[in-house]
């Protein structure tokens, strides 16, 4: 009978829908029967394969000038090179310049250059392409993103104002030697030559494409760009041109473009990807995190690393109540961190101070404060917030991390009779709204590195004279002139020992001050298929796909 | 008719118009900045003043707003500020895969609600109609995004019956395509029942049955084609916004939709791209209205005669 | 007339509709509709069925074509008895008899040609070899009742009400029929239409030689075309008869008050009026006894209790009263 078959299926339906009630992630285990061995790093590496990722929306550019965030950095290192790079921590090797040596003043550095590098439009590489590149960084109309990182070579505000053609800090004397001198000395200089902008780049293909030399980039590096739909896919193929055979093991490179990290780890879990999320927020999606981590076929497959960024609720030390030194004490013992760390399910680390644990210096004998309401109360009290006050709590909308941190912080808060009220907004709005004085009260905000020194973590967030109006990294607004002495006499001096020092002493001051309360460090998770190696993090990069290999 | 038809373009004009004013200021209005977004959260204040150099971001809104229009006057939809892609470029791109989702949809939940819809009035009050009902409210109901991810998770990743997400074939279009189906069923099912009932109980329907037609024929022949006109016209309207893009279904499947490109531009306050998916589908739902409109006048004689 | 001569003959015919009373119970109530009605239809003979609005005379027509399901009796069309019939075998049969509407608005299919609307049952029924037969046989049929050819290409809105009657006759008459049954077929029309109308029919007939059950509230209609009458009262005949026979000597009292009422020309004539007092009982539940007694003029007590049987008072007319002579 047509009818009742009609009649049927529509009952099964109503039970399919109720069905459906259950939890995504109680189980599953996909068809594929996939061995579970724990399959170490350390097997022989074999030259073929394709890696297959995915990522929720596009890279926005592969020009080194306009890409500058941990999305895009490891497929920057695919298509280019620098002077010099990473090993596996956090010291730096000969990349392009096979040694360089400093002159005494510490202001001239003077690289010579590897011989027969190619850039992947078959052009053998010389020093003016670096003389091209970096004044291309600074080019005022270009608006690079790290071209303030450079400003601090001889000659580069003049040719950024336009006084002269070209930076005269930036000399390539012979075919394969560059000269570079700076207007003061600076140590962290090295590590500021790993940054994107510093990755060297061919003039004519510059010049040829114009805009889209993001989409059609040519580099000295492993891998070239061959094909790139937008909002689709990318695809990395072999540079030929590339000397190296074990950078490029990896046939080809591909990125999906497009969905969450729910789907792709699905797509992981069936099979379908080689890593399942190179977000690294956190790398394995939080709902999911604590199911990978018990389940014995993915348990040996996760890589982790502590990141170098930390999270802390900042307090503007310009606006009531938080000018008051008791009342940011207050709050940085009404806060539980503990707490946070569980709802995130371990994906990160409790702090006590701003750097964290990768970054030299890192003080794990810092004096922080302890979980003390009874003691917030007293404070607030003291400082003349006997029932407390309202508070407007600004954060990042949709940040996985974040929403979860800011109840709980809004409960600890109301708990000593703060009433925290959230406002989230999207990221630029945020960042806008930070960096623009008196505007945000308290909010929910991080830092990432750039380079690993701590100057980058302390002097960038906490120098008093380096306030401006807005488009201020110091969201604090904290000046305390005895710490920007501090930053002023680090920012020269030349033994490392006593340059880790000062920033330690800083630091120190600037936990007592307490114009952040810092919550944690973020860990950095690669959760890989059985049959790909070598994906160790790195500190600074995360991913080099480019050490990669897949069993054949 | 030339008048009428005169008049009509004038509206679509000004509504177009309009809807570029609206959301040009609406844009302007909103805090946050593209530069940052552009820039990244660790740039110097020196590189933001640059970006809005470039792009002219800190002239005044008119004046703006009066280069766009020139702008489009030449056919120019411009560039992302983001990505520089041309906003042309991301639109066409994008299309065949909205405009596949679409008809594929569509396809499903019209051949399904149309017999739902006739049997349905046909055996009013039975078993069948009422269970009909119930399930037909319940799809109505259900929440997209939770519904897309439900068919992904039992059918896609659980028993792999269907791709998971991303669009390489045109088997991957198959499980979006319910998900957008089953929504909408439900809605066209009763509204095709409704209609149906109405029509079956005219006169004519009664001679239709006194000549000795089937009931087969009473069905399709003489009721469902007078039932189905002012389906019709919510069909038209609803492909227009279908194909102005399905955010939550393109992002649960990965699909390089306009849906996506839309959303991805507002998260990103990409004036350009804003600009060009809203205009967009405003041509959308003015071509739709003009489409239902001129169809109307060809399946229904009586207004055919009257225009 | 012999029963073995008549083309209907309808026998104890009963239609109940249950009225509903929820989703699980079972319907407890009927309404009446038709209840145990008989009746014959000669071939060629025109019989008028009268009645007041809710009287059930629209559904008996209706019943009769199996339009609706009859409850319960049988209707012998040439012999054969209809209501066993179903699907295939049923529509098969309804070459022979046809309906023509009241609502000539709503009667015909506003998105078909006139062509089709006419023509669709020579398609069921394969009455034409191709398509230029139809065409033709469509055309000659719109002449007969008074349009044109040309009609044929138009769209029902763009007649007049008059004009879509005839287009329904001409569907009705497009598979000769034997019988027609005409359910109220000028009521919703202009009076001077009607009596164009009413003509059609009549020399339809004698061309055609179809019979037909005139339905309709207007007796004055009525006694124009038919031979015979037939008044219904809740379901019921109460009276039956020639048409001459019913109208001038009418013996059922509701027959006398509706005969009463219908206008007459001379103004200086002057008749007793027979208004009726009350309200039409409900059909679910008619009364005890005599259906009419509660608005009954001369009921007496024996009317209150035992319903009246149809008597034959005159010869060929029958009345259900225990008051007529």
């Amino acid at each position: 009978m047509n009818e009742f078959m009609r009649l049927t299926i529509r009952i099964l339906l109503v039970i399919a829908v109720l069905l459906s009630c259950v939890p995504l992630g109680t189980s599953g285990e996909a068809a594929a029967d996939l061995s579970n061995s724990s399959g170490t790093n350390a097997s022989i590496p074999k030259r073929g394969g394709t890696l297959r990722l995915a990522l929720p929306s596009d890279v926005s550019s592969l020009d080194p000038d306009f890409a500058f965030d941990t999305i895009s950095a490891p497929f920057l290192m695919l298509l280019y090179q620098g002077l010099v790079e990473y090993d596996d921590g956090l010291k730096l090797l000969p990349g392009l310049a096979k040694d360089w040596s400093v002159s005494a003043d510490q202001l001239t550095y003077t690289f010579h250059l590897r011989p027969g590098i190619r850039f992947s439009n078959g052009r053998e590489m010389v020093a003016a392409d670096f003389v091209f590149t970096l004044e291309r960084n600074l080019d005022p109309k270009l608006a690079a993103l790290t071209e303030s990182f450079f400003e601090g070579i001889a000659g580069a505000k003049d040719f950024r104002a336009g006084k002269t053609p070209h930076v005269r800090g930036i000399r390539a004397p012979h075919g394969d030697t560059l000269e570079i001198e700076l207007a003061a000395p600076d140590p962290t200089f090295l590590y500021i030559l790993t940054l994107p902008g510093a990755f060297v780049v061919p003039h004519e293909a510059v010049e040829k494409s114009g805009v889209s030399f993001a989409t059609h980039p040519v580099g000295t590096g492993p891998y070239v760009l061959k094909q790139w739909r937008r909002g689709g896919e990318m695809r990395f193929e072999r540079n030929p041109f590339f000397p190296e055979a074990d950078r490029q093991y990896l046939d080809a490179i591909e990125v999906q473009e497009g969905g969450d990290t729910t789907l792709h780890l699905m797509m992981f879990e069936r099979g379908e990807l080689d890593i399942a999320d190179i977000t690294q927020e956190p790398g394995i999606p939080v709902p999911d995190f604590l199911r990978i981590q018990h389940n014995p076929r993915w348990r040996g497959l996760i890589e982790d690393i502590s990141a170098a960024s930390n999270w802390y609720l900042l307090l503007n030390t310009e606006l009531t109540p938080f000018d008051q030194l008791t009342v940011r004490q207050a709050m940085n013992y009404a806060i539980d961190k503990d707490k946070i760390v569980r709802l995130l399910h371990g994906t990160v680390i409790p702090a006590k101070g701003i750097l964290p644990p990768p970054i030299p210096g890192f003080n794990p004998e810092l004096t922080g404060y302890s979980y003390d309401p009874a003691k917030a109360r007293q404070l607030l009290a003291a400082a003349g917030y006997p029932n407390g006050f309202a508070c407007k709590l600004w954060l990042e909308a949709g940040n996985p991390l974040m929403e979860p941190a800011a109840a709980a912080i809004q409960y600890d808060l109301a708990q000593v009779g703060i009433k925290a009220q959230i406002n989230p907004v999207t990221l630029p709005a945020f960042i806008d709204s930070s960096e623009r004085r008196k505007t945000v009260q308290c909010g929910l905000t991080g830092w990432s590195q750039d380079y690993p020194d701590p100057s980058d973590f302390l002097d960038t967030q906490f120098n008093g004279s380096r306030i401006t109006e807005e488009g201020c990294q110091n969201v604090t607004f904290y000046n305390n002139p005895k710490v920007n002495a501090l930053f002023a006499e680090a920012a020269t001096c030349p033994d490392v020992n006593r340059r880790l020092r000062i920033y330690q002493a800083a630091e120190q001051t600037i936990v007592s001050d307490a114009p952040v309360v810092p919550l944690f460090y973020q860990r950095v998770f690669a959760l890989r298929q059985p049959w790909l190696h070598g994906v160790r993090l790195h500190p600074v990069l995360y991913f080099r796909f480019e050490r990669m290999w897949k069993d054949q | 008719m030339i008048t009428r038809l005169f008049r009509r373009l004038i509206w679509s004009v000004v509504t177009l118009l309009g809807t570029v004013l609206l959301t040009f200021f609406l844009l302007n209005a909103v805090p946050g900045d593209v530069a940052r977004v552009i820039a990244g959260s660790k740039a110097s204040p020196d590189v933001i003043k640059e970006i809005h150099a470039k792009y002219h971001l800190d002239d005044p809104v008119w004046q703006r707003f009066a280069l766009y229009l020139n702008q489009l006057a030449h056919g120019d939809l411009g560039h992302s500020y983001v990505t520089d892609q041309p906003v042309a470029e991301a639109l066409l791109t994008r299309l065949p895969t909205t405009i596949a989702l679409t008809a594929l949809a569509v396809v499903m939940w019209v051949a399904l609600a149309v017999p739902l819809g006739a049997l349905t009035a046909r055996f009013r009050d039975s078993w069948f109609d009422r269970s009909t009902l119930v399930v037909a409210t319940v799809s109505l109901s259900l929440p997209a995004f939770w519904l897309a991810r439900m068919m992904q998770y039992w059918f896609a990743y659980k028993l792999g019956w269907f791709p998971i997400g991303f669009f390489r074939s045109f088997r991957d279009l198959l499980l979006p395509a319910a998900s957008l189906a089953i929504l909408f069923v439900g809605y066209y099912a009763r509204l095709i029942h409704t209609n149906m009932v109405e029509v079956l109980d005219s006169p004519y329907i009664r001679a239709a049955r006194a000549k000795g037609a089937s009931e087969t024929r009473v069905l399709f022949k003489h009721a469902l084609r007078n039932a189905m006109i002012p389906v019709i016209t919510i069909l038209g309207m609803d492909v227009a916004g279908l194909l102005g893009g399905v955010l939550f279904v393109e992002n649960v499947f990965a699909l390089p939709g306009i849906g996506t490109l839309a959303v991805q531009s507002v998260f990103n306050l990409d004036p350009p791209v804003i600009m060009g998916t809203v205009l967009f589908s405003a041509i959308l739902v003015v071509g739709a209205n003009w489409a239902v409109d001129l169809l109307y006048g060809w399946i229904d004689p009586r207004i055919k005669s009257a225009s | 007339m012999t029963m073995s001569e008549s083309l209907l003959e309808v026998k104890a015919l009963k239609v109940h509709f249950p009225v509903n009373v929820g989703l699980f119970a079972r319907p407890t109530e009927f309404v009446r509709a038709v209840d145990d009605v008989s009746f014959t239809i000669a071939p060629g003979e025109t019989v008028g069925l009268v009645g007041e609005s809710g009287c059930g005379k629209t559904t008996l027509g209706r019943a009769v074509i199996r339009l609706i399901e009859p409850t319960g009796g049988q209707i012998l069309f040439d012999g054969m008895d209809l209501v066993p019939l179903k699907g295939a075998a049923l529509r098969a049969q309804r070459r022979k008899f046809q309906m023509i509407f009241q609502d000539p608005f709503a009667s015909l299919n506003p998105r078909a040609k006139v062509e089709n609307i006419i023509g669709e049952a020579l398609d069921i029924h394969r009455l034409v070899l191709n398509a230029t037969a139809r065409r033709q046989r469509v055309e000659s049929l719109l002449q007969d009742v008074g349009l044109e050819a040309a009609h044929a290409q138009r769209y029902p809105h763009e007649f007049s009400g008059g004009q879509r009657q005839r287009i329904g006759i001409a569907r009705a008459l497009a598979v000769q029929p034997k019988l027609i049954v005409c359910d109220e077929p000028v009521s919703a029309l202009d009076v001077s239409v009607q009596a164009q109308i009413v003509n059609l029919l009549r020399d339809l007939q004698q061309e055609h030689g179809m019979a037909y059950l005139f339905v309709a509230h207007d007796l004055a209609v009525v006694r124009h075309i038919s031979r015979r009458i037939l008044v219904m009262y809740l379901g019921r005949i109460v009276e039956s008869g020639e048409a001459r026979s019913v109208c001038q000597s009418p013996r059922h009292p509701y027959t006398q008050a509706l005969i009463s009422a219908v206008p007459v020309v001379d103004p200086k004539l002057k008749r007793r009026r027979m208004v009726l007092a009350g309200d039409v009982p409900s059909p679910i539940h008619p009364p005890a006894g005599c259906p009419f007694h509660p608005r009954c003029p001369v009921a007496e007590a024996r009317c209150k209790t035992e319903v009246p049987a149809l008597r034959e008072v005159e010869s060929g007319h029958w009345v259900s009263c225990h008051l007529a002579k």
